[in-house]
């Protein structure tokens, strides 16, 4: 890992990516939505005297996560995104609403090309669908700035019908990984209401959010956390959150907005 | 790690056999990381010097300025120097770049970092070429490095070089903070040259069937549209996944039941593709199959025709001629509503339109499943309204697809129509003109006293609200009416719309013996719209309950009205469509004018139906939407939107791919248009006389 560790500083140092490009290392094998990766040398095949790669290469696919064929979020990997949207799978906010427009593409994500970039004390909800007699295992990943991985609170929530309890997804450990991402990883109880991906950023930092994965799990499998109540504070941001989302239910059938409307008419030229 | 010990020396291997299909690629990358453009490309931009730009003659003000920089970069992918980009909204960048004077076919690839860019090579021709702008738009391939680039690729555009006048790379950025990167444009041979070839409608053996389509009398290549072929290792995955967000997310019960089948089978016919355009041509054909009135892909237009046809058509009783011509035994008959002053053909209001390309106009409007890119349809599927509205006008189907049309035309003055059809060559329409475009809003004649009525010579209803006094009653009467397309309330009770709507009622419950509603070229909304209208005919109640976006994943509907109805009763007090008020007017007729509703103007009927005062006028069952929808947007210009989620009536039915049936089903007589009047309207006019408020 050294040789990694310093061919990003090599790059950081170069003044490549300015401080809302966070460089992360080439998606491992195991990372959904990166197709095979190449990169510089590894410590063991490196000659000691080849100096450092300016940067490495890898082949993602723009299509973002399709392993998870069966998300049950409507855009878990962000690769659907346009600003041009006026009904996308995730909601932004405070006041939660389809503008929906931080987001990131390249490198910085950690699958695809696209991800979502939540600031401070800001959150973003993922629209998804309950799997009715199914567990739900519930899954992202955060790249923080700084602080830890608790302080990005998620749950998978009812954000409609608001019967059933928000079920809080945890990360997998409280410190980032080497590169700087958070996972988080949780089964929850099955739903019979819609549901719904609330992640709300607690950091004193900006944080990139990546690869959200909602689907089945066998109900065989145990809950990994159990349901709790939540704090004072969580209640009333996800009071005021719910009172944002039932405003969109319904048919919306909008008028162009105003960046549809200039794509249109930048399409006429 | 031992596959990223691999390392740079093999990664042009490996990529490459990734984006083969794509065709040629560009440069490759040394194993330090370094850009080695390929030395075949025939253009190359480092951007080393500043690139040379296109302004258009007509470049608004705000768009003339450069909208990038140039400037030194140590980690530019090439080089020291890379352009930053940044452009203003509704304007677009353009930069120049220099091909061969021969006839070739060519690839364009970009890098950006830092946000996206929208891009597209464009090739426009010298007039006297008689050439038609070409132009590419690029994808990402998915190759990236970890100093953020990202790579953009078109598929092959043959370009005729000795008649090129210019050519530029199209770009708009958006998702970026400062900017987004450019550097190391290049393009490079690829594919084979291709003729650009004049065509006289869909399905002429000019065009090669299997990679172009005839649009607007041009042969016109589908993969200069859509991103490449996904890689063979990924491309099943890509067909899972889209297929995927139909299953778990498409529709309601009618609509998966009758049409989501035949769309997967549809799009598994991609996993077999060898170009492109094979690949997703079948998705959006898929996409069309789904029938849904909230739903269709979207890619950027081929565009348009150089002849007119500024005639609006709908759905009618052509009673003055079936001796000429035969009504159809499944589809209703077609017939002008209405023209423009000039470029109309020389069609007018009451003309009918018997045949395109030898069928039936709507038949034929729904074999271009698969064809026009922007097929719309109905979900429910009795209804046609839309293969009829977007027949004709300058982006109409007529001209974009057909190779001739055959009319009968009629005397208004002697009230009789030609006893010969006659047939016209689309290619013959001439273009040009002074009158403006009509819109097709399905109304013949409008009703107020003049300064209240839409502009009849153009028919700009759009988010506009016009109401008046309904001519040719008297003040006793006191019959009033409004005219309107739009219900995007936007959950906003001071908004525009919602606000039109409660202005009006209260105007009508002061004043008003009579309301007459035309609402027939309903667009749809959000529910406070139809629900705000409701209040004047009825005592509130919850008429239906809504679940959508789609609650559970692949939901397939209530298997019969009983759960249907346990589902009404279950979410009745959360998710309600409530219509009504206990301070509506029990006495006051109002009459609701139907033709091409769909949405939030299919609850605004569903909700009015059955209220004791209230009777609906229309042709035939509205749209059938009852649902919301999902956008997807991926790179160049290539998107999807579905419908997801359904409605549950009271009595317990799912209601999607169900449209309301008017209390009145009554079509637009050929005859009446000719004499000038407005059939439906008749029809409500004297319904509303007959119960008027006491």
């Amino acid at each position: 890992m050294i040789r990694r560790a310093f061919a990003i500083a090599l790059i950081t140092a170069l003044g490549g990516c300015g401080d809302v490009e966070l460089v992360n290392p080439a998606p491992t094998p195991t990372a959904p939505g990166a197709g095979p990766s190449d990169a510089g040398p590894s410590d063991a095949a490196a000659p000691p005297d080849q100096p450092a790669p300016k940067r490495t290469v890898e082949q993602r696919n723009p299509f973002g996560n399709v392993a998870e064929t069966e998300n049950l979020l409507w855009d878990g990997d962000f690769e659907w995104h346009s600003p041009f949207s006026d009904e996308y799978g995730w909601l932004s906010g405070p006041p939660y609403s389809y503008n929906f427009p931080n987001v990131r593409v390249g490198a910085e994500c950690r699958s695809g090309l696209k991800c979502a970039l939540v600031k401070k004390n800001k959150g973003i909800i993922g629209i998804g669908v309950s799997s009715q007699g199914n567990k739900l295992h519930a899954s992202f990943w955060v790249h923080l700035a700084e602080g830890t991985c608790d302080q990005v609170v998620a749950n998978v929530a009812d954000m409609f019908d608001m019967v059933e309890p928000d079920a809080p997804v945890k990360p997998v450990s409280t410190t980032p990984d080497p590169t700087g991402w958070c996972h988080f990883d949780t089964i929850v109880d099955g739903r019979e209401h819609k549901a719904f991906l609330f992640i709300l950023n607690k950091t004193k930092g900006d944080v990139i959010v990546d690869d959200a994965v909602l689907k089945k799990s066998p109900n065989t499998k145990s809950l990994t956390v159990a349901a709790e109540p939540p704090t004072g504070e969580m209640a009333a941001v996800m009071e005021a959150a719910r009172e944002d989302v039932k405003k969109l239910r319904g048919p919306h059938d909008a008028p162009p907005n105003e960046a549809k409307k200039a794509l249109q008419k930048w399409r006429q030229r | 790690m031992r596959r990223r010990a691999r390392a740079l020396p093999f990664i042009g291997a490996l990529v490459a056999g990734l984006v083969a299909s794509a065709g040629a690629r560009g440069g490759e990358f040394d194993s330090r990381g370094e850009y080695l453009p390929d030395p075949e490309a025939v253009h190359y931009d480092g951007f080393d010097v500043e690139p040379q730009r296109y302004v258009p003659d007509d470049t608004e003000a705000q768009c003339k300025l450069p909208m990038f920089t140039r400037g030194d970069q140590p980690s530019a992918l090439d080089g020291t120097s890379d352009i930053t980009v940044d452009t203003v909204s509704g304007c677009s960048e353009r930069i120049v770049v220099d091909l061969p004077p021969t006839r070739d076919s060519y690839r364009t690839t970009v890098w950006m970092r830092h946000g996206g860019v929208d891009a597209t090579l464009i090739v426009q021709y010298t007039p006297d070429s008689g050439l038609g702008q070409a132009q590419a738009t690029l994808a990402p391939t998915g190759r990236t490095t970890s100093d953020g680039w990202v790579e953009l690729a078109s598929n092959e555009l043959p370009v005729d070089g000795p008649s090129m006048e210019r050519a530029f790379l199209r770009l708009t950025t958006f998702s970026h903070v400062a900017g987004v990167e450019l550097d190391a444009l290049e393009i490079t041979r690829a594919g084979e040259f291709v003729e650009q070839r004049p065509c006289k409608g869909v399905g002429d053996p000019v065009c090669d069937a299997e990679e172009e389509l005839c649009v607007a009398n041009a042969c016109r290549l589908g993969r200069t549209r859509v991103p490449p072929l996904p890689p063979d290792a990924l491309r099943n995955e890509v067909v899972d996944m889209i297929e995927s967000r139909l299953r778990v997310f498409y529709g309601g019960q009618r609509s998966r039941e009758i049409y989501l089948p035949a769309a997967l089978a549809e799009m598994e016919l991609m996993r077999k593709a060898t170009t492109a355009w094979q690949f997703w041509r079948h998705w959006v054909k898929g996409m069309h199959l789904l029938h849904d009135w909230h739903t269709h892909p979207s890619l950027r237009g081929f565009g348009g025709s150089s002849h007119r046809l500024n005639a609006c058509f709908f759905e009618g009783d052509a009673d003055l001629s079936h001796a000429a011509w035969p009504k159809d035994a499944t589809y209703p008959d077609i017939l002008v509503s209405h023209a423009g002053a000039d470029g109309a053909a020389g069609l007018k209001a009451g003309d009918r339109l018997v045949a395109v390309d030898g069928i039936h106009p709507l038949p034929w409007a729904a074999s271009l499943a698969g064809v026009n890119v922007g097929f719309h349809a109905a979900t429910d599927p009795s209804n046609f309204a839309d293969y009829a509205e977007e027949l004709g006008g300058f982006t109409g189907l007529i001209l974009r697809f057909a190779t001739e049309l055959t009319v009968i035309r009629c005397d208004a003055a002697a009230g009789t129509c030609n006893g010969l059809p006659e047939t016209l060559q689309v290619v013959d329409l001439p273009g040009g003109g002074d009158s403006p475009d009509v819109a097709c809003d399905n109304r013949p004649f409008y009703h107020y006293d003049a300064p209240n009525n839409p502009d009849p010579t153009n028919h700009y209803v759009f988010d506009t609200f016009f109401r008046g006094r309904v001519a040719d009653t008297t003040d006793e009467e006191a019959i009033f009416g409004m005219t309107w397309d739009t219900l995007y309330g936007g959950g906003d009770p001071n908004g525009g719309v919602n606000k039109a709507i409660s202005d009006a009622i209260a105007d009508w419950k002061a004043s008003a013996r009579g309301v007459i509603l035309d609402h027939r070229a309903g667009n749809g909304g959000t529910l406070d719209a139809p629900e705000g209208l409701t209040k004047l005919v009825r005592p509130e109640q919850p008429h239906a309950v809504t679940r959508m976006p789609m609650e559970i994943g692949g939901f397939d509907g209530p298997s019969d009205a009983a759960e249907g109805l346990a589902i009404f009763q279950k979410f009745k007090g959360k998710s309600p469509y409530t219509v009504g008020s206990d301070d509506h007017d029990p006495a006051l007729p109002v009459a609701l004018i139907l033709h091409r509703d769909g949405s939030a103007s299919d609850y605004l009927p569903y909700g009015m139906k059955g209220a004791p005062k209230v009777r609906l006028f229309g042709p035939h069952a509205t749209a059938g939407a009852f649902s919301t929808y999902v956008e997807m947007f991926y790179w160049g210009g290539m998107s999807f939107q579905f419908a997801s989620g359904d409605t549950i009536g009271f009595d317990g039915q799912a209601l999607i791919g169900h449209g309301v049936i008017p209390d009145e089903v009554i079509l637009p007589k050929q005859s009446d248009l000719l004499a000038g009047k407005d059939t439906l309207h008749e029809a409500a006019l004297a319904w509303v006389r007959q119960e008027l408020k006491p």
